[in-house]
């Protein structure tokens, strides 16, 4: 058995995917201080207005999961509905570099109105994962919806010949297995299924 | 998390003893945090603190609510993860089967702790953001806020500052804590949350610059929502309000007084005394220093246990499946059945833990693990102890390991039970191994374990292909033999199921083992032993099958054990209740406990 290549990680770390959390944690806070500066007779009312508006965007931006490469993704719930959307939006979606621009541009006017502040700075945190991914060469691929899965009834041909019978490819196969081989330095157990040797 | 998902119709006294204690538990916490937030609100609604409400409104109250929510959560939050602690009080409660379930449930308590903490510093930093703001407009009343904007006071003070270092942490630690990226990424999730200290740190200093002050003689110099503050007035002599027979904060009743035209001013009985302020005190390290130090201590002898218990592996067992097993062996050291270690090996890597299962039983005279080959730690560790090499390395070549532990879990409980149902799936079979391997010596020698009540045990095995875990098929079909030669074949029942269903090759095998007088297709081709129990294709009809566990054994308490997905977790569980509720009549109940991992 040869070893693996230590050179090959098995799982190496899809920064994007902790962007992509940052970034909607991040919208729903930066909602949140929108939401508050309507409160009170801050002095730049205008920035809780656009951030609202951008915490918005960012939220039904980031929504969507990217696929990953390997292993499977949990979607978030309703994302097949904003996936195609977001797609479209072409190379603003699918490169972590424009990304990585876009976000640091609507955080900025953030940072100059107190209660946008948290929303502003988990927002630029996101926009710095996100270049560390976009330098990993990472890139957001839409993911498919996942169809239910229907059960296909297999249909094979008639029986021509009355029980009892043994499948053709049966001796073919499973003639050869078990005993001896390769396990000789340590102690091994070796399970295979029956074999009609016995 | 639903509440009341799994009560299916239960009567108090079964919901009582099954689900009730950990509900009750959490109602308990649950409780504090809400009279605790109404307390604190009260307390800063006092005459004390008019003077700053008066800038803040309910500013203040808001903000020292949630602030006590937060000191007793993030004093709670650490307890669950302190494993040695944890494992100690589960060891202290040996026969109160309803606290040693509660235990078992500690990694979500501290996730629940964590959503009240994330929940609390929102409201708090919600409350602050408006408290900033409105000290730093009114420079009038409260001078120490002069000159700064809103902004520049956040960046500027100790508050502040703290509050930034406390909530950035708190952010990082709390995305990477999401599930899907501890899943996927245990390592970048494992070294965030060490955030923590910078958390603890930024939390005790956060009240240190006592910006919320109290009036220490509001009952001399009042101070009025309405009216703004005392102006000292002159020639009206000085008399204290309780001479007067008024109220702190009544104004006086000007008309009777000489020399004062204008009856709705607000007037102050003393006129040189202007008011005195005291600095709040910060006291959230009070609230945190207990966990703290235990967490501390927990973490130094960690580290103590990691540089002075140095097992040596003893041996190293090639299993080929379909994903390569490494079995190791190695020094023994004191353990229970169904319990778990993290494992440590300096020579692979100086930082990481990996918690694994236990697979030997505490009467073998070695301790072993079976590891998966799968990612990058356990190849690394795999090609140290010589795995892929063609000759065996000698046992002193082999590297030395460290562990943590061994804690308990919840399938420490089985051999309380009269009856045990366990079902492992995928993965989660491996806690069943030590489990299985300790009731044959229970089984064997009855007068060595007063405590073994255990009289039939199921063992459900849901595995996905032909392929995986021949190793734990092995051990299974030893099982099978040792029970024959003890005569308790009837003890010892196991269902396999197959669930993935099956390619041609299979349905080859399959037919060719119809013909060999029923045994089942698992087998040892080196032995050519196989497996009595016969096999079954699909999922298990959960309802059947606790039906006749439930008919098979009235009157008792049967223990369902459970590792593996949630889905199946989910349903397990409505099952258990479903039953105990359907089998009232004859007092047959059954608790259903699950993994954690």
């Amino acid at each position: 058995m040869a070893p693996p290549s230590p050179n090959i990680k098995y799982n190496p770390i899809a920064w994007s995917m902790w962007a992509n959390v940052l970034g909607v944690y991040g919208g729903f806070l930066l909602l949140l201080g929108g939401i508050l500066s309507q409160f009170d007779d801050f002095k730049v009312k205008g920035i809780g207005t656009f951030a609202i508006v951008a915490s918005i965007f960012i939220i039904l931006f980031e929504w969507p999961r990217s696929k990953r490469k390997k292993g499977y993704t949990m979607p978030r719930e309703y994302q097949h509905l904003i996936t195609p959307i977001v797609a479209k939006l072409g190379f603003l979606a699918s490169n972590y570099f424009a990304r990585f621009v876009l976000h640091l541009m609507l955080c900025i006017p953030t940072y100059f109105s107190l209660p946008t502040i948290v929303g502003g700075v988990t927002i630029s945190i996101a926009a710095i994962v996100y270049l560390v991914a976009a330098i990993k060469g990472e890139s957001w691929v839409p993911l498919a919806k996942e169809q239910p899965r229907t059960r296909r009834p297999k249909i094979t041909a008639a029986p021509t010949k009355a029980p009892p019978r043994r499948p053709q490819h049966a001796e073919r196969k499973y003639t050869a297995v078990g005993g001896g081989g390769d396990e000789a330095p340590l102690q091994a157990s070796k399970l295979v299924h029956a074999t009609a040797t016995g | 998390m639903p509440l009341f998902g799994y009560y299916q119709g239960m009567t108090a006294k079964q919901w009582l003893t099954i689900e009730g204690p950990m509900y009750i538990f959490v109602a308990i916490w649950m409780l504090a945090n809400v009279l605790l937030f109404v307390f604190t609100w009260k307390k800063y609604e006092d005459e004390e603190y008019t003077y700053l409400r008066h800038m803040t409104h309910k500013g203040l109250p808001t903000a020292r609510g949630a602030a006590s929510v937060l000191n007793l959560n993030c004093a709670l939050v650490l307890l669950p993860v302190c494993r040695n602690l944890v494992n100690f009080c589960r060891g202290q409660f040996e026969s109160k089967r309803s606290i040693r379930r509660l235990f078992d449930k500690n990694l979500l308590f501290h996730k629940w702790c964590a959503y009240i903490i994330c929940l609390a510093s929102a409201i708090h930093i919600s409350a602050h953001v408006f408290n900033v703001h409105n000290l730093t407009r009114d420079t009038a009343t409260y001078p120490p806020a002069s000159g700064y904007t809103d902004i520049e006071a956040l960046f500027t003070t100790v508050a502040g500052g703290t509050g930034i270092g406390i909530t950035l942490s708190l952010i990082l630690m709390v995305t990477t804590a999401s599930p899907q990226i501890r899943r996927s990424y245990f390592e970048l999730f494992w070294y965030t949350h060490h955030l923590f200290v910078v958390f603890y740190v930024c939390l005790c200093l956060h009240g240190s610059s006592g910006f919320v002050e109290r009036q220490v003689n509001f009952d001399r110099v009042p101070f009025d929502e309405d009216k703004g503050r005392c102006q000292p007035r002159t020639g009206l002599g000085c008399a204290t309000r309780d001479s007067l027979g008024l109220n702190p904060g009544q104004c006086l009743n000007t008309t009777n007084v000489e020399g004062v035209d204008d009856p709705s001013a607000f007037c102050c009985p003393c006129e040189d005394e202007l008011e005195e302020l005291q600095k709040g005190y910060p006291a959230t390290w009070m609230w945190v220093i207990g966990p703290l130090v235990l967490y501390v201590l927990e973490r130094i002898y960690r580290y103590y246990m990691c540089q002075t218990r140095r097992l040596s592996i003893l041996k190293v067992v090639k299993h080929k499946d379909s994903v390569p097993v490494m079995e190791i062996q190695f020094q023994k050291v004191p353990t229970k059945a169904g319990q778990y270690v993290f494992l440590h090996c300096p020579k692979v890597s100086q930082l990481e833990w990996h918690p694994f299962t236990l697979t030997s039983c505490p009467e073998l005279d070695y301790v072993s693990l079976h590891i998966r080959l799968v990612g990058d730690w356990t190849t690394a560790l795999a090609e140290a102890c010589g795995f892929y090499d063609d000759q065996p390395k000698r046992a002193s070549e082999l590297p030395s390991v460290a562990i943590d532990g061994p804690f308990g879990t919840s399938s420490e409980d089985l051999y309380h039970y009269p009856v045990a149902v366990c079902v492992g799936a995928g993965i989660g079979v491996t806690p069943f191994a030590s489990l299985i391997q300790a009731l044959y010596f229970r089984k064997s020698n009855p007068g060595k374990y007063p405590r073994f009540k255990t009289q039939k045990f199921y063992f459900y095995w849901i595995c996905p292909g032909f392929d995986a875990w021949g190793w734990f098929a092995n051990l299974l079909m030893d099982m099978e033999e040792k029970m024959a030669e003890l005569g308790e074949t009837s003890f010892f029942t196991v269902r396999v199921f197959m669930t993935r269903g099956w390619t041609k090759d299979d349905a080859a095998k399959l037919m060719l083992q119809e013909n060999e007088e029923g045994d089942s297709i698992i087998r040892d081709a080196e032995t050519g032993r196989c497996l009595k129990h016969k096999m079954n294709f699909g999922r298990p009809m959960w309802e059947k099958e606790f039906q006749s566990i439930a008919d098979a054994h009235p009157g008792n308490n049967i223990g369902v054990f459970f590792c593996g997905p949630k889905v199946l977790s989910q349903e397990l569980h409505r099952r258990s209740n479903q039953f105990t509720v359907q089998c009232s009549a004859q007092g047959t109940k059954f608790f259903y406990n699950k993994e954690n991992f």
